[in-house]
């Protein structure tokens, strides 16, 4: 990556994302220096309001596989994994997180990782979910609590699937936290904090809508990757997370008024010639270098599902104080994750829709089944509903093995070409 | 259930009473009484029961009236009784790992070929869903939920609370008197290949020998599946 600056000019709010994020992973290392454990759950459909309301601070192993793949030793991980006899075909995340497990539970910044005192199961339509913590108990020996959230196969919420994982937060979760934390459930305290994740998902939402604008002043996927970790991390239900969705809408919203693009790592970004919208996480071992395929040529991401993983807020979703323990029911029905195939093409169609978009990008994890099966008839769905072309590329997330830049280039290239070609002829693609 | 019930009565524009539901759970113990009393007469015999058979018969299943194949079971059963085959000394082994993606009928025979009595399996699970009869009184949606909820077969697909992962492959291998696991996990099945990793230590812890390959469900070529598993169980029948 030698011709990719590191480091050109920053957004405020990427350093204070930074700052956050390492903050995150020192308040875990002193946790973990400190002999206490912490609870390990999943970003999708992750009870974060609830557990601050016990004091307790989640531990995320999928943001930190997907650190490490950015700081480059998620490689090592996954090899040491495999050496243990897991499979060269499953999850990454997965292998990520044992192979992180077996040599010292290090986190991604270097701090170490308190052991989990609970593995809070929340299964939220990926598969992998049940499997990976049934091998992190097995590794760990901590107790395990599963929420059953049953999947969206009709495609809707009914009040039954709602009062299911009600039954679950009161009977099985909330007992549970009480037990490892020592406290007593206070709704009280659980209402403070769902009424700041309101708060922070209402500038969220502006944040990653104002992808609509002309320029776009955000890339929606690569550069609202930043954007969502806060809300992905430790942070929803705080004011820390309040201030800084704040602080990033106005940056944004001064970036819309001077009618400048996003700051990309090479600095700001120049002309705007394709808007696309991807779907899929994106490739973390060569973050930048993926980026730059896009930005060097004047495409900028004006919307992307995988900002969505953490919460569909900008489909209407808000956590409610008024009804606590049923929004938090919601926020797990409602994740990208626990979707179905023609859900999903709706979400994407509308988003080329919404957006004005040129095109879409399915960027497809090689081993993510569950996330990619079903990934090129979205494609072709998607294409027929909405008219405009899109593009399938593979990769993975943080297995470095499976980037392979030179194809992932040409095959970016000729679909920009494509596009462009399309523009010339018909004044836009 | 219910509505899964009522969706089912509108594709098929007849609706399911009770008491049918309950002449179907009934139809179903007794076709996995027969499932079941095969497989236990394989361990306790395995040349009598030879997998690959045992294995054709039981999938016939899934595509045969339920009647049908009870009969069916039945009759190979009486072949058996009537016309015994000679005891042969191979390695037993038990197999694991093959969930939806059945394996082809090739590969089964090519472990029987490479010297191995498949005494236990984990293939085509449906016909063995549930550990014992379902009841046949009270209310039948009830009673088969019970069932699954409580006494479904341990699976790689199955999210296990009952026991540690592996410690059901331990009880199986001890139940059969195998001597041996053949971990034959089909490519890109993450359930299976997810559990392999758990199901191998537990062997391991429980000095159970094992060995693992990957197949697919077109695998055409059995030459090196042959040499592997041959070779284990001559490892096992030498030790
Ligand atoms: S959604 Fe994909 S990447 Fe995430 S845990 Fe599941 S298989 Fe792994």
């Amino acid at each position: 990556m030698s011709s990719i600056a590191t480091s050109v000019r920053k957004d405020r709010s990427q350093e204070q994302q930074k700052a956050l994020i390492a903050d995150y992973y020192r308040r875990l290392g002193a946790l973990a220096a400190a002999g206490q454990g912490a609870p390990w759950t999943f970003v999708p459909g992750n009870l974060t309001e609830l557990l601050l309301t016990f004091d307790l601070l989640p531990v995320l192993p999928e943001i930190n596989a997907l650190q490490s793949g950015m700081r480059k030793t998620s490689g090592e991980q996954v090899l040491h994994a495999e050496k243990l006899g897991h499979s060269e075909d499953v999850c990454a995340y997965v292998k990520a997180s044992i192979g992180a497990w077996h040599q010292g539970n290090v986190g991604p910044t270097g701090d170490p990782l308190p052991k989990p005192n609970l593995l809070l199961l929340s299964y939220t339509g990926c598969f992998t979910f049940l499997k990976w913590f049934e091998l992190l108990r097995g590794e760990t020996k901590a107790p395990t609590v599963m929420l059953h959230v049953p999947y969206q196969a009709q495609g809707g919420i009914t009040n039954e699937m709602r009062a299911y994982v009600v039954k679950q937060l009161r009977e099985t979760v909330i007992p549970a936290l009480e037990k490892v934390s020592g406290k007593k459930f206070d709704i009280d305290k659980l209402r403070e904090h769902l009424r700041l994740s309101a708060l922070a998902e209402d500038d969220l939402v502006r944040v990653l809508e104002a992808g609509k604008h002309k320029p776009s002043p955000i890339d929606g996927y690569f550069g609202a990757v930043y954007y969502v970790g806060p809300i992905f991390t430790a942070y929803r239900g705080t004011q820390a997370a309040v201030d800084y969705y704040r602080d990033t809408w106005v940056e944004i919203e001064e970036r819309i008024a001077r009618g400048e693009g996003p700051i990309t790592p090479d600095g700001p970004m120049g002309e705007q010639r394709f808007r696309l919208v991807v779907e899929g996480p994106p490739n973390w071992t060569h973050f930048r270098e993926f980026w730059h395929m896009f930005h060097s040529e004047g495409a900028v991401a004006v919307a992307s599902t995988y900002t969505k993983v953490g919460g569909l807020y900008d489909r209407g979703f808000r956590h409610d104080p008024d009804r606590p323990l049923e929004s938090l029911a919601e926020y797990c029905l409602n994740c990208y994750t626990n979707l179905n195939l023609s859900s999903r093409v709706d979400l994407i169609a509308d988003y080329v829709r919404d957006y004005h978009a040129d095109g879409f990008v399915v960027h497809s994890i090689k081993s993510c089944d569950s996330f990619s099966a079903g990934q090129l008839l979205i494609l072709r769905e998607v294409e027929k509903r909405t008219g405009k072309p899109g593009a399938f590329i593979e990769s993975d997330l943080v297995d470095p093995r499976y980037f392979s830049a030179a194809n992932i280039k040409n095959r970016v290239e000729s679909y920009l070409q494509m596009l462009g070609q399309k523009q010339a002829v018909g004044g836009h693609a | 259930m219910r509505s899964l019930l009522s969706d089912l009565g509108a594709l098929t524009g007849r609706r399911v009473t009770d008491d049918d539901l309950r002449t179907s759970l009934a139809k179903f113990n007794a076709n996995r009484r027969e499932v079941c009393a095969l497989y236990r007469l394989r361990a306790e015999q395995p040349w009598q029961v030879p997998s690959a058979e045992l294995y054709a018969l039981v999938r016939a299943g899934n595509v045969l009236d339920v009647d049908d194949h009870t009969a069916m079971l039945r009759a190979y059963r009486a072949t058996l009784d009537a016309s015994p085959r000679r005891p042969k000394d191979m390695a037993r082994v038990a197999v694991r790992g093959c969930f939806c993606e059945q394996p082809p009928l090739e590969l089964i025979k090519t472990l029987e070929r490479s010297g191995c009595f498949i005494v236990d399996d984990d293939w085509v699970l449906s016909a063995r869903w549930i550990d014992g009869d379902i009841a046949t009184d009270g209310d039948p949606l009830w009673n088969l939920v019970l069932a699954f909820l409580e006494r479904a077969m341990p699976c790689p697909s199955l999210y296990e609370l009952r026991k540690e992962r592996g410690e059901e492959l331990v009880d199986g291998v001890r139940a059969s008197k195998a001597e041996g696991v053949i971990f034959a996990a089909p490519s890109f099945c993450d359930p299976a290949l997810l559990d392999q990793p758990m199901a191998m230590a537990c062997a391991k812890a429980a000095s159970i020998p094992a060995t693992s390959f990957l197949y697919s469900e077109n695998t055409g070529q059995f030459q090196v599946i042959r040499e592997q598993a041959g070779t284990f169980a001559d490892s096992i029948r030498l030790s």
